[in-house]
């Protein structure tokens, strides 16, 4: 029996089985993997056929991660509010998808056989976010790389969104470090995201010392949920952490409804978010608590703790 | 009757990477007060605590420990580095009938590089963190309390450079202890 094997519709399948969320799904004459070419060469008619899914998708994609979440814009000068299902949300936003991409992903899929890695970092911004949805881990760019690549505000947006922290890892925490270089529409996002990090964060608190934050309930995510990687934690480290990354969203929130501010009225929203996201709230729920638990370990619980929480 | 069977239970699943490489190293810093220059310093700091008990050796100076924990002291860095011998492997007695089950486990944590949390001797963990732990607060009082006898004897010698001693005084209060050293002028 004869098989013909066309690798670009192998690796359309492939995606679009990835797209739709099926990630264990298998895909037809999977078993001939190995007789594929190990470099990938698009014709012009897959690279028609590719831009067309890979746009649609991607576009789902941040539909469905945000819903009809509002990001600020600076409009003329004034701050305005548009979600993704306002056409000003999507103005001046632009997903080039190369051919990268495409070869990325075929070596993912040619993976399995050839048991190496793709060249990830060999990827436009764009790329990197299909790259990242496909494999299910925001972890394989960094935020430096997508800034190096000037990666537009909503590739990060994604990024922030989905990657995974630790109660003492937030890799997103470089934008609060570094104010000046963050996009108006990510700002509040920042300050809803950091919020939603102490709820996870409180919430893990609650279920290893359930007395801690009596009275307190974590406010419940209003989008995404936080995922933390790590589900015991190190409480001396994580209270020394959040005291130093609850300071460094302070200051650039300082930052942004001051000398930061990109319209006239951004200010307002900026300087409010804390409160309405309830980022004041949560960390001082979580400073309460834990500070009179850390106060009261003694220096033999607290090495302890250190050892057998990491 | 069911009989009970020794197994191997492999260290890999009964303590996480990251404890084993901490119960292997963990490193206590201590500061030094300069009070005299840096070598005379850590001169006093080495001969008091070669007086208290510990050992000069050529990696640094040991403190007494019980059999399979060591506490390394370097004066130098003013680092203390302990250890806590971890076996490589744990026997548990389990009944015949889960014998394959538990193997099965094992390798399937060894495969996945996971911890198994409700194994025979995953107590383990927790009894070998607290050997680290007491290790530690123990070598951290020892050097404390050698480190508060450098310093009142760096204090003298300090203040015998500045002028005669005519009285010198000592008091505690609580965790504050105090010297007053009077010169004549």
């Amino acid at each position: 029996m004869k098989v013909e094997l066309c690798p670009e519709d192998m690796l359309l399948e492939y995606v679009e089985n990835r797209l739709s969320g099926k990630f264990d799904a298998v895909i037809r004459h999977e078993q001939y993997l190995k007789y594929l070419p190990r470099g990938f060469e698009p014709s012009e008619e897959f690279a028609a056929r590719w831009q067309t899914m890979v746009s649609a998708a991607v576009k789902r994609f941040v539909s469905s991660t945000f819903g009809l979440r509002g990001f600020l814009f600076d409009i003329n000068g004034y701050t305005k509010r548009f979600s993704p299902a306002d056409t000003d949300f999507w103005q001046g936003l632009e997903f080039r998808f190369s051919h990268r991409g495409a070869e990325r992903l075929y070596e993912q899929m040619l993976r399995r056989v050839t048991s190496e890695e793709p060249l990830f970092p060999v990827a436009l911004p764009a790329d990197a976010l299909l790259i990242s949805i496909c494999h299910n881990d925001f972890s394989l760019y960094s935020f430096p790389w997508l800034a190096k690549n000037s990666a537009n505000w909503l590739i990060k947006a994604c990024h922030i969104t989905w990657q995974r922290v630790t109660p003492t890892q937030v890799d997103w925490q470089c934008f609060f470090n570094e104010p000046a270089n963050v996009e108006l529409p990510l700002r509040e996002f920042l300050i809803e995201r950091a919020a939603d990090y102490l709820a996870a964060v409180n919430t893990l608190v609650k279920a290893q010392f359930p007395a801690a934050l009596f009275g307190h309930t974590p406010r419940p995510c209003r989008s995404i949920e936080v995922t933390l990687d790590q589900r015991q934690m190190n409480l001396p480290h994580t209270l020394a952490f959040i005291a130093g990354f609850v300071a460094s969203v302070r200051k650039a929130v300082a930052y942004w409804s001051g000398e930061g501010c990109v319209c006239i009225d951004d200010e307002k929203f900026i300087a409010g978010a804390p409160k309405a996201y309830g980022l004041d709230l949560e960390f001082e729920a979580f400073n309460k608590g834990v500070v009179s638990i850390v106060e009261n370990m003694n220096e033999k619980e607290q090495i302890y703790e250190s050892l057998i929480r990491n | 009757m069911s009989r009970s069977y020794a197994i191997r239970i492999p260290i890999e699943v009964l303590l996480s990477e990251s404890l084993r490489n901490r119960l292997a190293d963990f490193r206590l810093n201590f500061p030094l007060l300069d009070i005299l220059p840096p070598e005379r310093m850590q001169e006093m700091l080495k001969k008091r605590l070669i007086a208290a008990g510990f050992q000069e050796t050529e990696t640094g100076l040991v403190m007494p420990a019980p059999s399979g924990q060591t506490a390394i002291f370097d004066p130098a860095t003013m680092e203390m580095r302990l250890s806590i011998a971890v076996p490589e492997a744990h026997r548990a007695n389990v009944y015949e009938e889960s014998i394959r089950w538990m193997e099965d486990q094992i390798k399937q944590a060894l495969a996945a590089g996971r911890v198994l949390n409700s194994a025979p001797g995953s107590e383990l963990a927790s009894s070998l963190a607290e050997q680290m732990s007491e290790l530690a607060v123990k070598a951290r009082a020892a050097i404390n309390a050698v480190l508060k006898d450098v310093y009142r004897e760096a204090i003298r010698e300090k203040a015998g450079q500045l002028g005669s001693v005519s009285n010198v005084s000592e008091s505690s209060d609580g965790s504050t202890f105090r010297i007053r050293i009077e010169i004549d002028a």
